[in-house]
């Protein structure tokens, strides 16, 4: 495991956590119910030692919305929830609207998830931008399910370097009197990495 | 191909997209409007171009639109708006039909950045989802009425035993948690094989119908009344002793009675009862055993001669 020193840790949760407060003041206002996001933990992994089963079991199935970073910093931010938990979110979401059976609400997740993805993950990067002052291109975001091996290990493929590190942010997210643990994940190759460390540096000594 | 030549066809792309394409600046200025934003707003470039979106479009949802807007301008961050959670972004109405219980173009939104003299403008597409959400929406609709349909019986329009079996455990859980009391009470129309035989099945779902309509009539709004098979049925009263019970159930009988004469005016039809309740003195009951209780009172009645009733 790479470590990251406890000055950059606690700079970087105070990052997250600005992230963070602007995203669940957005979805509460989209979701017209208060949403609170928290950061209790988080880790820089080398991608060969990645703590699966301390972030889901195994074969839980899990859903996820992606965007590719580029320019600065290249990678992948994830945002990973249980799937079952995922359902909650969108019941949750969707309540207001004319009952609905588990079937229907899970057409509508995917739809949701997207955007409500859309809102953590571009919150999280925004703040990292804004506070490390570097530029990240962000692609369109995208939804897709599968366990968290199989998940890792498609989106390391897609990254095109040949070392990488992963970010893991643990996120707990309430909404609705229920609370949603997930995992935001962002993986990056090691330069990106070595220049994200760099600027958190640069903001520590400043 | 020289640079002027290309920008024409980009321009032409933009033009004939089968979709909303405007681009805003960092002032929310509207840089440009393809011919789709034209014909669906009937609002003619010369006049939203160079003007700010929210003096073109006062109406729109500025508290979600603005926050998407500062991602894309600020950061170069996309952003989706789904039409599931809001709906549309630009207020298009709709003028068929086909759509009348939705007012307004239903749109998929993604604002995506373009980086501009070191800056970014914000490109806004919008694709009509309007048919998709109609088709969704009607797919819905038939699921709820075949979920309905599941719950009922198809002569009587009664519950069935699905929803019985669906509802009671739970009904017994709030019970024990809450202490009250839960009465089961099983009908069964005497000799009701008899009508069958003698008079057709038309006059026996006649008799059924009837007494589907009394029960209707005479339970309570909270009771749940179940058909639980041919001629027998169960009515489920929360928050009911076997005194109340007893006393409903004497109305029944009294009704059904005097009612049946209205079909056949031959025969002196009645039915019998049996009543079983559950207390949270009684402990942890399931349902089968509630159940099997009021079956078995209803037994003691037929075999003590019909036409009564019998609390276990």
């Amino acid at each position: 495991m790479n470590d990251l020193a406890a000055a950059q840790k606690d700079a970087l949760k105070e990052i997250c956590n600005v992230g963070m407060s602007k995203a669940a003041k957005q979805l509460s206002t989209l979701l017209n119910s208060p949403v609170e996001i928290s950061i209790p933990e988080i880790n820089l992994f080398d991608v060969d030692d990645m703590p699966y089963e301390s972030m889901f079991a195994l074969d839980a199935p899990l859903a996820y919305v992606y965007q590719e970073l580029s320019e600065d910093l290249h990678g992948r931010a994830i945002l990973i929830f249980q799937r079952e938990h995922t359902s909650t979110l969108t019941q949750a979401v969707i309540g207001k609207a004319p009952k609905m059976t588990e079937k229907e609400v899970r057409a509508c997740e995917k739809e949701a998830m997207v955007e409500i993805g859309n809102v953590i993950i571009s919150s999280f990067m925004s703040a990292i931008v804004n506070m490390l002052s570097c530029h990240v291109k962000l692609s369109v975001p995208s939804y897709n399910e599968d366990n968290i091996v199989q998940l890792t290990k498609q989106q390391l493929h897609e990254i095109q370097a040949s070392k990488k590190d992963v970010i893991l942010i643990a996120t707990k997210l309430a909404a609705s009197g229920q609370d949603i643990s997930g995992n935001l994940l962002l993986m990056l190759d090691s330069k990106s990495v070595q220049a994200l460390l760099q600027h958190l540096d640069t903001l520590l000594g400043s | 191909m020289v640079k002027s030549e290309q920008t024409k066809i980009y321009q032409d792309a933009f033009n004939c997209m089968t979709a909303g394409l405007f681009i805003l600046d960092q002032a929310y200025n509207i840089v440009a409007w393809n011919d789709w934003m034209q014909t669906k707003t009937t609002l003619l470039k010369d006049t939203v171009l160079g003007k700010n979106i929210k003096t073109i479009f006062p109406d729109i949802n500025y508290k979600r639109f603005e926050w998407a807007l500062e991602q894309v301008l600020g950061f170069g961050a996309p952003q989706i708006l789904s039409q599931l959670l809001n709906k549309f972004l630009i207020p298009i109405p709709l003028d068929n039909t086909i759509h009348e219980y939705m007012e307004h173009m239903q749109q998929h939104v993604e604002i995506l950045a373009i980086p501009h003299e070191g800056k970014w403008m914000a490109m806004v597409v919008i694709r009509d989802v309007t048919d998709s959400v109609h088709q969704k929406n009607m797919l819905m609709q038939l699921g709820q009425k075949f979920e309905e349909e599941s719950y009922h019986d198809a002569l009587t329009g009664a519950h069935n035993r699905r929803y019985l079996w669906e509802h009671l455990q739970p009904i017994l859980a709030s019970a024990k948690r809450e202490e009250f009391p839960v009465a089961c009470v099983m009908y069964d129309l005497d000799h009701f094989k008899l009508v069958n035989d003698d008079y057709g099945h038309d006059m026996g779902d006649k008799v059924l119908l009837l007494f589907v309509k009394l029960m209707n009539e005479l339970k309570r709004k909270s009771d749940v009344f179940i058909r639980y098979g041919g001629e027998e049925f169960l009515v489920i009263m929360s928050h009911c002793s076997a005194e109340n019970a007893l006393q409903q159930a004497i109305r029944i009988l009294k009704a059904f009675k005097k009612e049946a004469v209205t079909v056949l005016p031959n025969e002196a039809l009645t039915c019998s009862a049996g009543i079983a309740v559950y207390s949270s003195e009684n402990g942890a009951m399931v349902a089968e055993e509630l159940i099997e209780r009021a079956d078995k009172a209803l037994y003691q009645a037929k075999e003590d001669g019909r036409n009564r009733i019998v609390v276990y």
